[in-house]
């Protein structure tokens, strides 16, 4: 690495004695494992014993950056958190947007590392290489838009609101309105009485090669803003232009996974929230996309709902009124609650019900007590504290294993998989539980976007799901965000259209690209060369660090980021039994989908271990650990073997 | 023939064609013509690329341009978004 780019500097922060000491990233470390979720994910392995319980003391959370992150390089406002994840017991990663990354970096460090718990409420203050601990006392108790609207201005902000402080196990963090929502980590900040945290600083974000660095963004920004999907398709109509997409492939989920086909879709559709309530576009720093929604709420203007959240709060419930979307979107966000977990529960216990299992007061079909029930469950109020734990614990307990949508405990978003079978393995495999992003959201390819790779059909989807893993975590770990990385689906099948012939047949050509995708995998390094085409961020990163990184080694990176996370769950006692789909999925047919519909997760999950390089117990094997240069870990599978 | 109704969203509406209209048409591919013939190329072009759901089914899950329609179908022109 002959560069003059300096290693990154964390903060180790010990919240029970109240100190702190800087931390530099071992050479190697960054090397390998870059930033973000790849080296939160490395770094737990140093600083948290095994089998330690999510909210005891000793439990950690890593906050991090990308070298990426803040460095003026298109959609790079992104930071993460690392830790135990309260919903699986495996790997949390949680990305976000907005500014507090880049004011992190800015004040000095490219991450903290949290662990301890304080005997009162307090949060920390990392101002211009300096961190404080500051009583949170009149904090605590305040939804995140307080809570931040009582800390100066110009910091960048990171907040639980009451879901975390009550340890609600889908608790998230905000940053001004933007969530870092999934995997519970808001409850163990509220485990440790840490609010959150604040950070200013003035300090310059690094770039190796400035020159270069910033000629190369100017054109990767005019590539994004000429291409169908982040020049158009998102500003227009954000993540929300989905829902009449998904619904028309049978891909929307509804009252609870029953099927994915709701009639009156069309009144919570991304063009009815821009034809209707849409009053302007808002975006992160730095992000030419803006693909964010700002619609109002009564008498302010607020962020508006995602895909997900108009999925899951509207026919995943049997309801379309998307100004009760707007209003629960923003309330789950003050509350500091992830909206997927939440309505996906909330769902669960409508179908428990219905059934004759269990009544929380929620019906399919029924808003009018909805936002009573989520301040509910924020607060753990009585029975509704068990909505708070999520479908798993649920179902469990009153029953409905059968259609507790979710893999290895986490909700599932707001994909069908049984018209996206890919993304159906995808959310089986994903190493934080049922999410798409970590899943490699193999539904863009094929049932919501331009192209459609056989929906239905298994053959290649192994290969193109552990592709899209290795790709998404790769763009993730640099600091940018993943919608930047929608371009490697040519621009010149959106101007054909999904209907004309040579779409569809890329589509059905692509169902059969399983040995090739295989060989790319298997040896990614022929990719040496760089393009905005495929992976523009490589190119970002080369210039920005001065390392060496071509597209094959940004894959690379991404493969190692994966293997990173998996064994993380090894460690913590997760196996190939928990990457598995609950039977509605895989056994019962979509209600109006055809008898086509179930997710083949058997057939799949044996190619997908074997293109991963994995043992038939989803476990890296030596010889992968060795392959990735991550000899320094076999010790996990080591302690492994003794177990067993 | 079938009386259908047409919705126009995404790039159809910027375009000033009307949310939607009535038709007697007898598949999907009569409502594109129609587009042309009465809208002109810019929008006949623009419909060409878009996604067409009949009662919120996509054609490419019945027979493209060709699927027939019965009286009282919704057909829609949708625009292709992206997400995550």
């Amino acid at each position: 690495m002959k560069t003059n780019y300096p290693l990154p500097l964390y903060a180790i922060v010990n919240l029970t004695d109240k100190t702190w000491e800087p931390y530099p990233i071992p050479k190697d470390f960054f090397k390998k494992f870059v930033g973000g979720k790849s080296l939160g994910s490395r770094l737990l392995f140093e600083f948290m014993p095994s089998h330690t319980d999510v909210f005891d003391p000793a439990s950690v959370v890593v906050v991090n950056t990308g070298p990426l992150t803040g460095s003026g390089a298109p959609s790079t406002s992104r930071f993460n958190l690392c830790a135990k994840n309260v919903l699986t017991g495996g790997i949390a990663t949680s990305n976000c947007g907005g500014t507090f990354g880049m004011m992190l970096r800015r004040a000095g460090f490219d991450g903290v590392i949290i662990m301890g718990a304080s005997d009162a409420p307090c949060y920390l203050e990392i101002l211009d290489g300096e961190i404080a601990f500051r009583d949170a006392a009149e904090l605590w108790g305040k939804d995140t838009e307080a809570a931040q609207e009582h800390l100066p201005k110009p910091y960048g902000k990171l907040m639980i609101g009451p879901a975390g402080e009550n340890k609600v196990s889908y608790a998230g963090l905000a940053s001004g309105e933007r969530m870092a929502g999934r995997c519970g980590i808001g409850a163990i900040f509220g485990s440790k009485k840490l609010k959150g945290l604040v950070a200013y600083g003035t300090k310059e974000i690094p770039v190796a090669q400035p020159e270069r660095f910033y000629a190369y963004n100017k054109k990767w920004i005019r590539f994004l803003q000429n291409h169908s999907m982040t020049g158009d398709a998102l500003p227009r109509y954000g993540s929300a232009g989905l829902v009449n997409k998904a619904n028309s492939m049978n891909a929307l989920p509804t009252k609870n996974f029953e099927s994915g086909h709701y009639d009156a879709a069309d009144k919570v559709s991304g063009e009815t929230l821009a034809e209707t309530r849409l009053t302007r576009n808002g975006s992160c720093v730095s992000c030419p996309i803006r693909c964010e929604r700002r619609v109002r709420l009564e008498n302010k203007e607020v962020k508006g709902p995602e895909y997900e959240t108009l999925g899951l709060f509207g026919p995943n419930m049997g309801l379309h009124d998307i100004d009760l979307v707007i209003r629960l979107n923003y309330v789950c966000d003050i509350l500091g609650i992830d909206t997927i977990s939440c309505a996906s529960t909330i769902a669960f216990a409508m179908e428990l019900y219905e059934k004759g299992l269990a009544d929380f007061g929620v019906r399919f079909g029924k808003a009018d007590n909805l936002e009573e029930v989520i301040y509910k469950i924020a607060n753990a109020e009585g029975i509704y504290a068990e909505l708070g734990k999520g479908s798993k614990w649920l179902s469990r307990k009153y029953g409905g294993e059968d259609f507790a949508i979710h893999a290895k405990g986490m909700e599932l978003a707001a994909y069908e998989p049984r018209r996206s079978v890919g993304m159906g393995l995808g959310y089986a495999t994903s190493n934080r539980g049922g999410c798409h992003l970590n899943g490699g959201y193999g539904a863009l390819v094929e049932s919501i976007g331009v192209l459609s790779i056989r929906p239905t059909k298994r053959w290649a989807k192994p290969d193109w799901v552990v592709f899209l893993q290795n790709a998404l975590d790769a763009i993730s770990l640099v600091g940018c965000c993943l919608f930047s990385g929608q371009t490697f689906i040519p621009n010149i099948l959106f101007k054909l259209g999904p209907n004309h012939i040579i779409t569809r047949s890329i589509g059905f050509i692509a169902s059969f690209t399983g040995p090739v995708i295989r060989l790319l995998l298997k040896f990614p390094l022929v990719l040496q060369f760089n393009t905005f085409f495929l992976m523009p961020h490589a190119e970002s990163f080369h210039r920005c660090t001065g390392m060496h990184m071509t597209t094959g080694d940004f894959i690379r990176t991404g493969e190692r980021c994966y293997n990173v996370e998996r064994l993380f769950n090894v460690r913590e006692g997760l196996t190939g039994k928990q990457d598995a789909l609950p039977k509605r999925l895989t056994k019962d047919f979509q209600k109006y989908g055809g008898h086509d519909t179930t997710v083949p997760i058997d057939k799949m999950l044996p190619i997908y271990y074997r293109a991963r390089g994995w043992d038939k117990n989803g476990c890296p094997t030596r010889r992968t650990l060795k392959k990735l240069g991550m000899s320094d870990l076999l010790y996990v599978l080591d302690e492994q073997e003794e177990v067993a | 023939m079938a009386a259908v109704k047409v919705q126009y969203r995404g790039r159809l509406h910027d375009l000033g064609l009307p949310e939607e209209e009535n038709l007697t048409v007898n598949t999907v591919k009569d409502t594109l013509t129609h587009i042309k013939t009465t809208f002109g190329a810019e929008a006949y072009k623009a419909a060409k690329i878009m996604l067409v759901a009949v009662n919120a089914t996509g054609i490419l899950m019945l027979k493209a341009w060709n699927t027939k329609l019965a009286d009282g179908d919704l057909v829609q022109y949708l625009p292709i978004c992206g997400g995550g």
